[in-house]
C-alpha cells in the first residue's frame, strides 16, 4: 500500500494538555492527532480505506519513535483508562455510516438486515440514535447522558439500566480493528456471525470469527488496537414511559431491589415489568428514595397518557457548581440540608413522559469538577454493600448520591456487569471533593472487609491495581483477556504501543 | 473545668473561623474559577471531543472600540465542521477589573466545542469487484481538501492499485 502520509490527512498538535470531560485527567501529551475522513459528510468506502491507511501509518511512526497510541472517544472516563502521554488520536470526526443489504449479512444471521448497520467509530451515541429514527430503528440502550462515541462506549463496558437488555458492547455484531502498520481485522462471535465474508473483506485484510477473541475485544478500553467501525445490531423504534416519584423505602423496595420484584411497591403501569429501573437515595434522607421506571411500548401500541420528552437541551448541571460545593463542604461541613435540597431539585418526580430512547436520554451531561464511581455487585450482596455506603455515610457525611441501576450481565471477557443474570450497579457520586473521595475510599475498603464481591466500572473512578484486579475479574477472564491481546498483537512491539499507565500499573499490558 | 461561658465562647470562635473559612472559599472560587456561565449551543449538533486548549481569554477594549484579538474562525478550530457550543465565562476578578477601569477594558473566557459531522450514510458495493473506486477521483477531494492535489493524487494511487482489485475472500483471510 503506498503511503497516504497522515501528517497531510490528518491534523497534529504537539506537546499539548490533555484533559477529560469531567477534568479528573491532566496529562501532556506527545501529539494529538485529529483524525479526519476525506470527506466527511459523506460516507464512501475509499475515503474509509484512506483513513485506515493512515491510522496504520499513525501506528508506524507511533512505533518508530518509541510511542504510544490511544484513540480517543468522547473523553468522558473519570479514569485514567482512554490517557495515554504519547499519540493520541482525536476520533470525533469519524462518522461515517454504511448500510448493510440483504446479499451482506451473514448467511447464519437470523435477523433482518436492516437491524445491522456499520458505524465508524466516531459516531456519537446520540447522533446514532437520530440516524436510527430516520429508519424507524432504534438502539437497545444506551447511557443516561450520550456524547460518548460508540466505540468509547462499548469499550469502557458503558451501561443503561435496561433490565433485560444488558449493556452498549451487548449489541455490538463486528469489529474492525486496526492492530498494527500493516494490518487490520474484521472481528465477530464465531458462535454468532452478522456479515458476510466479501463485506467483511472490503474493510479489513483479515477476518476473525472467535468467541473468546470477540468478547475479549469488546471491552478492552483502546489496548487492542484502534477500533475503526463497529456493526451495531438495532431493534425496531420504540417508546419509553417514564415516571418517577419517592417512595417509601422499606421492605417491599428494598425487595424490588434486592430480587426485581416490583410487586409490592408503588408503580405507575402494572401490566408489565418496567424495562428500566434506577433507584437514587440522598443518604442523608433515607425515609423515601427516588425510583425511576420506564416502561417499554412498540410503536403500534396503545400508550398511557404522557406528556412528550423534553427535546435534547445541552444545558448541563453543574459547571462551577461543583468546584464550589467541593469547596464550601469540604471547609464548612454542615451544609446537608443544602445538598438534599439540591437533589430534590435534581430528581423531581415526573409522572408520566414519554418519548424514543434518544429522546428520553439526550445528550445532556454534568459539566465541571465532578466525581463518579461505579461498582457492579452481585443482587444478594446489594443489601449489605448499600447498608456499608450508608454505615460510612453516617461515620463522616460526603456530598453524594448514591444511585443503584440494574443491567443484565454481559458476555464481554472485562464486563463489568459481570454478575448473572442480573448485576447491580451501586454508584456513588458528587462534585470532587474531598469527603467524596473519602467516603469512597472507605466503602470500598469495607466491601473487601466484608468479601462483598464487586467489580469496578472501567470509566469511572476506582482504586484498581495490580494487587487487586484478581479480587475485582475472575482470574480466568483476566488470562482470557491477556491471551486474547497477545493472539491480536503478536509482538511486543505491538503490544507496547497500544498500552498505558492504568495499563501498566494493572499489569495487563504483557 | 470548663466553665458554660467560656465553652460557649469557643464555640463561637469556631464557629466564626468556619464562617470566615467559607467566605474565603467563596471568594477564592469565585476569582479563579468563575461566577458566571453563558452558553450557546445548537440543540440536535453533535459536539466534539472536548480540547482545554479550546479556551481563550478574550479583551475587549474602549468599550468595544477595539473588540477581542484573536477571533475564533471556524476553519482554524473545527476543520470545517463549525462551531457546536460556545461558552462564556466570568468571574469575580474580571468583573472587578471591567468596573475598576469603567469598561475600558473587559475581559472574559470564551471556550468552544466543535461540531462533529454528520455524515450521509453510504452504501457498500455488493459486487466483490467494486470498491467503489468507479466514481470520480474528484468526490474524494471535495469538502475538506479542497484542492489539495495531495489528496486527489493518493486517491488515484490508491483506487488504481490494490484496492480497485477484486476482493477475494481466500481461505488464508478467514480464521
Amino acid at each position: 500500500m503506498p503511503s497516504i502520509g497522515f501528517e497531510n490527512r490528518f491534523r497534529t498538535l504537539t506537546n499539548t494538555l490533555f484533559s477529560n470531560w469531567h477534568e479528573t485527567v491532566n496529562k501532556q501529551v506527545r501529539k494529538r492527532i485529529v483524525a479526519l475522513n476525506a470527506n466527511p459528510n459523506k460516507s464512501t468506502l475509499i475515503n474509509y480505506h484512506m483513513t485506515t491507511q493512515a491510522l496504520k501509518e499513525v501506528i508506524a511512526e507511533a512505533i518508530q519513535n518509541g510511542s504510544e497510541v490511544r484513540a480517543l472517544g468522547g473523553a468522558w472516563s473519570f479514569s485514567e483508562v482512554a490517557a495515554t502521554t504519547g499519540f493520541l488520536i482525536d476520533t470525533w470526526p469519524l462518522t461515517y455510516r454504511f448500510t448493510v443489504s440483504r446479499t451482506q449479512k451473514h448467511s447464519s444471521y437470523a435477523g433482518s438486515e436492516r437491524d445491522l448497520h456499520f458505524v465508524q467509530c466516531g459516531n456519537s451515541i446520540s447522533s446514532i440514535n437520530k440516524y436510527l429514527y430516520k429508519l424507524d430503528k432504534s438502539l437497545k440502550t444506551t447511557g443516561a447522558s450520550n456524547g460518548q462515541t460508540i466505540a468509547g462506549a462499548m469499550s469502557t463496558g458503558t451501561h443503561g439500566s435496561a433490565i433485560e437488555v444488558g449493556a452498549i458492547q451487548d449489541y455490538i455484531r463486528s469489529i474492525h480493528l486496526i492492530t498494527s502498520p500493516t494490518k487490520s481485522v474484521w472481528l465477530e462471535r464465531k458462535s454468532a456471525p452478522a456479515i458476510s465474508d466479501i463485506f467483511a473483506r472490503k474493510f479489513a485484510d483479515k477476518i476473525k470469527r472467535d468467541d473468546s477473541l470477540f468478547n475479549a475485544a469488546l471491552v478492552s478500553f483502546g489496548s487492542f488496537g484502534i477500533i475503526h467501525g463497529v456493526v451495531i445490531e438495532s431493534t425496531d423504534l420504540f417508546y419509553l414511559h417514564t415516571s418517577r416519584s419517592f417512595i417509601d423505602f422499606d421492605e417491599e423496595m428494598w425487595k424490588a431491589i434486592t430480587t426485581l420484584d416490583f410487586s409490592g411497591i408503588k408503580r405507575p403501569i402494572q401490566d408489565r415489568n418496567p424495562y428500566h429501573f434506577k433507584v437514587v437515595i440522598d443518604p442523608n434522607k433515607r425515609d423515601k428514595v427516588s425510583a425511576e421506571m420506564m416502561y417499554k411500548y412498540s410503536m403500534d401500541e396503545p400508550i398511557p397518557a404522557c406528556d412528550d420528552a423534553e427535546p435534547a437541551a445541552r444545558s448541563g448541571q453543574a459547571d462551577e457548581v461543583f468546584t464550589l460545593l467541593a469547596a464550601v463542604t469540604d471547609i464548612v461541613g454542615a451544609t446537608k440540608d443544602i445538598i438534599s435540597g439540591l437533589f430534590r431539585s435534581f430528581y423531581k418526580e415526573i409522572s408520566g413522559v414519554c418519548g424514543t430512547i434518544g429522546e428520553t436520554f439526550s445528550d445532556t451531561t454534568t459539566r465541571g469538577k465532578a466525581f463518579s464511581t461505579a461498582m457492579g455487585i452481585p443482587l444478594e450482596r446489594v443489601r449489605e454493600a448499600l447498608n456499608i455506603v450508608f454505615d460510612e455515610y453516617d461515620k463522616d457525611w460526603a456530598p453524594a448520591i448514591v444511585s443503584l441501576r440494574f443491567v443484565r450481565s454481559s458476555q464481554a471477557t472485562f464486563a463489568f456487569t459481570a454478575y448473572s443474570p442480573t448485576t447491580c450497579i451501586l454508584e456513588i457520586d458528587g462534585p470532587r471533593s474531598n469527603k467524596v473521595q473519602d467516603l469512597a475510599a472507605r466503602v470500598w475498603k469495607k466491601l473487601d472487609d466484608n468479601k462483598i464481591p464487586y467489580t469496578f466500572h472501567w470509566g469511572k473512578i476506582n482504586n484498581l491495581s495490580a494487587k487487586n484486579i484478581n479480587s475485582r475479574f475472575e482470574s480466568t477472564k483476566i488470562n482470557d483477556w491477556q491471551k486474547a491481546r497477545r493472539t491480536l498483537l503478536d509482538s511486543d512491539e505491538l503490544r507496547a504501543v497500544f498500552a498505558n499507565d492504568f495499563l501498566r500499573t494493572l499489569q495487563l499490558h504483557n | 473545668m470548663i466553665t458554660k461561658d467560656r465553652m460557649s465562647s469557643s464555640m463561637r470562635e469556631a464557629r466564626r473561623r468556619v464562617c470566615v473559612l467559607a467566605v474565603i472559599g467563596l471568594v477564592a472560587c469565585c476569582t479563579f474559577y468563575g461566577c458566571a456561565t453563558y452558553r450557546t449551543n445548537i440543540p440536535q449538533q453533535t459536539l466534539a471531543t472536548k480540547r482545554v486548549d479550546q479556551s481563550r481569554v478574550v479583551w475587549s477594549f474602549f468599550w468595544g472600540i477595539e473588540t477581542a484579538k484573536n477571533p475564533i474562525t471556524d476553519s482554524d478550530e473545527c476543520f470545517g465542521q463549525g462551531l457546536g457550543e460556545v461558552t462564556v465565562k466570568s468571574n469575580l476578578l474580571f468583573d472587578l477589573i471591567s468596573v475598576a477601569t469603567l469598561g475600558f477594558a473587559s475581559p472574559k473566557i470564551v471556550q468552544w466545542h466543535c461540531a462533529s459531522p454528520n455524515s450521509t450514510p453510504g452504501v457498500v458495493p455488493e459486487s466483490a469487484t467494486d470498491l467503489g473506486c468507479d466514481t470520480t477521483a474528484d468526490s474524494s477531494c471535495d469538502t475538506l481538501n479542497s484542492g489539495n492535489i495531495f489528496c486527489c493524487v493518493t486517491y488515484t494511487i490508491l483506487c488504481g492499485k490494490k484496492h480497485c482489485d477484486t476482493v477475494r475472500v481466500d481461505s488464508a483471510d478467514v480464521d
